[in-house]
């Protein structure tokens, strides 16, 4: 049995002016949706929220896995329940208690994650995993797409995973940043199980040809760290 | 030197290279089950690896991979072909000069597990053998050096492997002294030209009724012997391991068709039909279509897919 594993497309990179045909496109092929909420300040870019959010979701049953890259991420959590996410991952640094966070999470019935940028190390998540839906381990700097993957990261995951399947918890961890055909089967190997693809997806002449292959170099890269 | 690969199919390479410079381990995947035999069989490379008295690991998982590296750490070179595991950067850094992969298809061309039959399948009218430096990543690190074959009409995944398993063999002792002594220096591979072979699945094998027969034939070849493209006929399945194509039958025939013609069983199927040269049924050993056909009592029918 190879380990199970989710694919999250990564909207950032679809064509936003048709960004409800792009996720129609290749739906049926994904587990999920990575929807990159940023707000200019936490990061130097600005994005979309929950208004964009509320008018795509009709359109797939897909699960909206929402990354938010902004300051005040508690004030969010709300209206992104309401618009229909069914995720929020937040990052460490501006989430100074995250019982208080996973706590509202829940009452809005989110799931609930946290993010660990390339300079944050994954003791910063240790004591809150065994409450955690998702770990996200940001391979590039967080802000933009298109970013090559840093390798460097990969202990981080190999980390987590030790924990998490030490302690037998079903939390999903995630990967985020430069995944393609290259990399992605490294970070199988290492041992995530969500994948975030952008570029390598929505940045390609056929992201349902892509979202197979990626695939396929997914399970490859687990049956070559003998998880398979 | 350390070694690491598996099948056949880096056999010559390890043999090769035994003979001129001094192995301190041969890693390999571990013993698996093998064909129908209860028992576990240790994999080609352990065995060539025994015959030549040189010690050998097989590690389970990274772990162990990694302490079996430190355990002959420092070491020159590690030299990596069809080895089946992906090595991180820690195990990387052990080798002086790094590691170098024999890779059986000139890169960026084919990346991922399953390079010939792709070639094979995407009707390439040239393949061969890539020398490359390893780096973190699917085979995307530096071509330290490359040869290349034509692919044959006649040629199959087994055979063509094996031919390219030898190249890859003079290609590496050819230039072993340059790469010990980390001279070589490499060039960077296109990533835009970059194509990808997934190791194969139950789908790769299974004969696609929809593409053109030439394309069957060359999925015939792409398959062959191993895993065996196959197709369905009467609820079993068959497999296809040996077919040429024509686009001329001797008469029009429906997809799937089977008929007896002309010292030949013909399958029909899109722009032409299709000779069944080589057919396994369920339980018996291959045969010739012909064979096959003569022994079916009543109508021949149809394949189709599985």
């Amino acid at each position: 049995m190879i380990r199970k594993y989710r694919v999250a497309p990564s909207v950032l990179a679809a064509d936003l002016g048709g960004l409800r045909s792009a996720m129609e496109e290749v739906a049926p092929h994904v587990d999920m949706f990575h929807l990159d909420v940023m707000d200019g300040i936490y990061v130097p870019n600005l994005t979309f929220g929950p208004p964009v959010i509320k008018w795509v979701r009709p359109s797939v049953s897909t699960f909206f896995d929402c990354h938010l890259m902004v300051t005040r991420p508690l004030d969010l959590l709300e209206p992104l329940a309401e618009a229909g996410a069914d995720h929020v991952t937040l990052h460490t640094d501006v989430c100074p208690d995250p019982n208080e966070a996973i706590g509202l999470a829940r009452r809005l019935g989110l799931q609930f994650g946290l993010a660990l940028s390339p300079a944050v190390p994954a003791s910063a998540i240790r004591s809150y995993l065994s409450e955690l839906d998702m770990v996200l381990v940001m391979s590039v700097e967080p802000g933009f797409g298109g970013q090559s993957f840093m390798p460097q990261t990969l202990s981080k995951v190999e980390t987590i995973r030790r924990w998490i399947d030490r302690e037998g918890l079903g939390t999903a961890l995630q990967i985020d940043g430069g995944i393609a055909e290259v990399t992605a089967p490294l970070a199988a190997a290492a041992g995530a199980d969500v994948f975030v693809a952008g570029t390598a997806i929505f940045g390609r002449a056929d992201p349902v040809a892509a979202v197979k292959l990626l695939r396929r170099v997914i399970s490859d890269g687990l049956l070559a760290a003998g998880a398979g | 030197m350390v070694f690491l690969g598996t099948p056949e199919a880096a056999v010559p390479s390890l043999r090769a290279l035994s003979g001129q410079v001094e192995i301190g381990l041969v890693i390999t995947r571990g013993d698996r089950r093998r064909g129908r035999s209860a028992a576990k069989s240790p994999s080609d490379v352990k065995n060539a690896a025994m015959e030549l008295g040189l010690a050998t690991a097989c590690p389970e998982n990274r772990d162990e991979l990694h302490k079996s590296l430190r355990s002959v750490a420092p070491f020159r070179m590690g030299v990596v072909v069809a080895y089946g595991m992906l090595l991180t950067r820690p195990m990387l850094d052990l080798a002086e000069v790094g590691f170098v992969n024999v890779h059986f298809s000139l890169l960026p061309r084919w990346r991922g597990a399953a390079p010939v039959a792709a070639a094979i399948r995407a009707g390439d009218p040239v393949t061969g053998v890539s020398v490359m430096s390893v780096t973190e990543g699917l085979d995307a690190g530096p071509v330290l050096a490359a040869s290349s074959v034509a692919i044959q009409e006649a040629d199959d995944r087994g055979g063509l492997t094996a031919r390219l398993s030898h190249l890859g063999a003079d290609l590496l002792t050819g230039k072993l002294e340059g790469l010990m002594a980390g001279e070589i220096r490499g060039t960077a591979q296109n990533e835009e030209d970059a194509t990808y072979a997934p190791r194969l699945t139950v789908d790769d094998a299974r004969l696609d009724f929809d593409r053109s027969v030439m394309e069957l034939a060359r999925q015939v070849r792409a398959m062959a012997p191993r895993p065996g493209a196959f197709a369905q006929w009467n609820q079993t399945r068959m497999r296809i391991l040996r077919a040429r194509w024509s686009s001329a039958p001797p008469r029009p025939l429906q997809v799937g068709e089977l008929v007896l013609a002309g010292g030949d069983l013909w399958c029909g199927g899109r722009e032409g039909g299709l000779i069944l040269d080589g057919i396994q049924p369920p339980g018996k050993r291959v045969m010739p279509g012909t064979a096959w056909a003569n022994g079916v009592r009543g109508e021949l029918g149809f394949l189709s897919a599985g």
